[in-house]
């Protein structure tokens, strides 16, 4: 065997680590995913788009947040489901096309940990998830050779190489870029105190720090090829990430991804004992239940998709519980239920994440000021309408949405939403101006004057208000 | 997967993971080309902390650019990107008809100016412009 065949074919790794390095790492992907649905108003605004491959423009089509929308919440569900164990065969060279697609499309998206999810996902889709085992052991010391996983590592190695010659820039080695890219005070002020401690100047310890950096990560790109040298170097990596995330570099979830890529290289003891959680994964009982099963299974993933109010429910429903159908092979009554299980499992992971997070009332606040900005009004009101129906707490969508029906001359409209705002948030003086000038407009004198005297507490100089004030003011007796 | 399938498979990856950032590296020098960095992984990189100053004109009027484009695109017009700035001039030339003008002016770290467009120039066209 050559030294090629042997370095990719000799890699081995446990059924437990892959399994571990599987629910973790889809886990942070599905949530990414979902992160971006907010995102997705900007692809496609005003008929402008720039690919990742600016020779391919003309020929490629123009993305649009709809479709963007839809790839959203579909790669999120394939990735709950590839991370709770199901349908890799289909569901992650799927994920791996959508992902490099909505990431291609458009340098919208020009996170560079995006990239590298996309080569991680291409990676995995030759990782032998589910093949056979000679020897299965319950706590998955089992091991199997694989050289997609080699590769994913050597990728690892080269990330960490090249970010290490990007630091050979006498700008890095001089500690002011570290300097002017860490903003956060108390950073700044121990950076300050340690060099007083040192009674060194403070240039000299943020080149010091620098040069720390670009050294460490270096050792981490060897490091990963050296698996004796994985303890030391899954410190040193960890202690990276951790402190990128301390200083708060705008990163998206960077840090995480990496954090569950070194689940490669943790100690088999750890993996022994996150690998044990799984027996607290619920199972169906045996027995024939695979058809209702599968039919409650859509029925949820239908009814989770019904609560979003998404533009075209319609279409969603029909990607995911299409999907759906395609990812169910046929197979034994027991693997059935369980993958039907699965799915019903990873439909309330979405349905919870919708109703944890604002990222469809984000989605819809974005397209409403993009739209507003470029004069597109009925788009605007459409989408903060949505916005107030997703959120009844939140005064800025009812102030923009009454704001619009105002711009629009629909003045009665326009009242209930800004009536809503100022009683969700008094204390800001723009809702009460608008409700003024729509009272204003409808010549409702009593209400004009009371909500421009609210105006005229918070602003006292606020000239719109003294007039609509003095206009509708009682009158001097 | 037949080890050839593999090896062809590992032979061009490698070779990506090899040449796109190689290419950064091996491009032509010139104010501004450094500035899009996709691919190198280039991480904390000393250009992320460039800033530019994108003014678009119209008859020599200025565009509200926050009234063309979504303001995502402003951001990477920021960051000085090439191609962003050429599809944004494209978008304006569609959309109003020439005289279009582009200054481009960033600043790297360390308070070096660089002037990438100088708006002597009708994008559109390609004509000077008085």
């Amino acid at each position: 065997m050559s030294a090629w065949n042997r370095f990719w074919d000799g890699f081995t790794i446990s059924t437990a680590r892959l399994a571990v390095f599987r629910f973790c790492f889809f886990l942070i992907l599905g949530w990414d995913c979902w992160d971006q649905i907010s995102h997705a108003p900007r692809y496609g605004a005003g008929g402008l788009n720039v690919s990742h491959f600016p020779l391919l423009d003309d020929v490629l089509p123009m993305p649009e947040r709809l479709w963007m929308l839809g790839a959203y919440v579909l790669m999120s569900y394939l990735s709950f489901r590839i991370a709770l164990g199901g349908a890799t065969r289909f569901a992650l060279p799927l994920l791996t096309g959508l992902w490099g697609a909505t990431y291609f499309i458009s340098q919208l998206d020009s996170y560079q940990h995006h990239y590298l999810i996309f080569l991680v996902l291409l990676i995995c889709c030759f990782i032998p998830w589910d093949a056979p085992r000679e020897d299965p052991r319950e706590d998955g010391s089992d091991v199997r050779a694989s050289w997609a996983v080699r590769l994913l590592t050597v990728q690892i190695s080269i990330l960490y190489f090249w970010t290490t010659i990007t630091k050979l820039d006498p700008l890095w080695l001089s500690g002011e870029t570290l300097s002017s890219q860490i903003k956060v005070p108390w950073v700044k002020a121990w950076m300050l105190s340690a060099a007083q401690t040192l009674d060194t100047d403070i240039a000299g310890l943020w080149a010091l720090a620098a040069v720390a950096v670009a050294a460490g990560e270096l050792a981490v790109a060897v490091g990963w090829q050296l698996r004796r040298f994985w303890l030391p170097t899954l410190l040193l990596g960890l202690s990276f990430h951790a402190g990128v995330e301390l200083v708060e570099f705008k990163i998206g979830l960077f840090s995480y991804f990496m954090f569950t890529i070194y689940l490669l290289i943790v100690p088999s003891s750890v993996i022994k004992v996150l690998y044990g959680f799984r027996a607290f994964a619920p199972r169906l009982p045996g027995g024939a239940v695979g058809t209702p099963a599968l039919a409650v299974a859509l029925v949820a993933g239908a009814a989770i998709l019904a609560q979003i109010p998404f533009e075209s429910t319609a279409l969603i429903v029909a990607l995911i519980t299409g999907t759906a159908l395609i990812l169910e092979p046929r197979s034994d009554a027991e693997s059935r239920d369980q993958r039907a299980l699965t799915h019903v499992l990873v439909c309330l992971m979405v349905l919870g994440l919708h109703s944890q997070t604002d990222q469809i009332r984000d989605y819809f606040r974005y397209l409403g000021g993009d739209t507003r900005r470029r004069g597109d009004l009925i788009t605007a009101t459409m989408a903060y309408r949505s916005v107030t129906e997703i959120d009844e707490t939140y005064a800025s969508g009812f102030y923009r949405l009454g704001d619009l029906l105002y711009r629009q001359k629909q003045y009665e409209a326009a009242i209930s939403p800004l009536e809503r705002a100022r009683a969700l948030d008094p204390g800001e003086w723009q809702m009460h101006l608008r409700a003024a000038q729509v009272y204003d407009a409808l010549d409702r004198g009593p209400d004009a004057y009371a909500a421009a005297s609210r105006v005229l507490e918070l602003k006292p100089d606020q000239s719109t208000a003294e007039k609509i004030a003095s206009r509708h003011g009682p009158s001097d007796p | 997967m037949s080890p050839r399938a593999r090896n062809t498979f590992l032979a061009i990856f490698l070779t990506t993971q090899i040449a796109l950032p190689l290419r950064y590296y091996l491009r032509a020098d010139g104010p501004g080309v450094g500035y899009d960095e996709r691919f190198s992984w280039r991480m904390f990189s000393p250009v992320r902390m460039v800033r530019c100053k994108v003014v678009y004109e119209h008859d020599g009027q200025e565009v509200k650019l926050s009234e063309e484009v979504h303001s995502a695109w402003s951001t990477l017009l920021q960051r000085g990107r090439p191609h962003v700035i050429d599809a944004v001039s494209r978008q304006l030339c569609r959309e109003k008809g020439p005289t279009v003008t582009v200054t481009v002016t960033c600043k790297e770290l360390g308070n070096k100016r660089v002037q990438l467009e100088a708006g002597h120039i009708d994008v559109c066209t390609g004509r000077g412009v008085q």
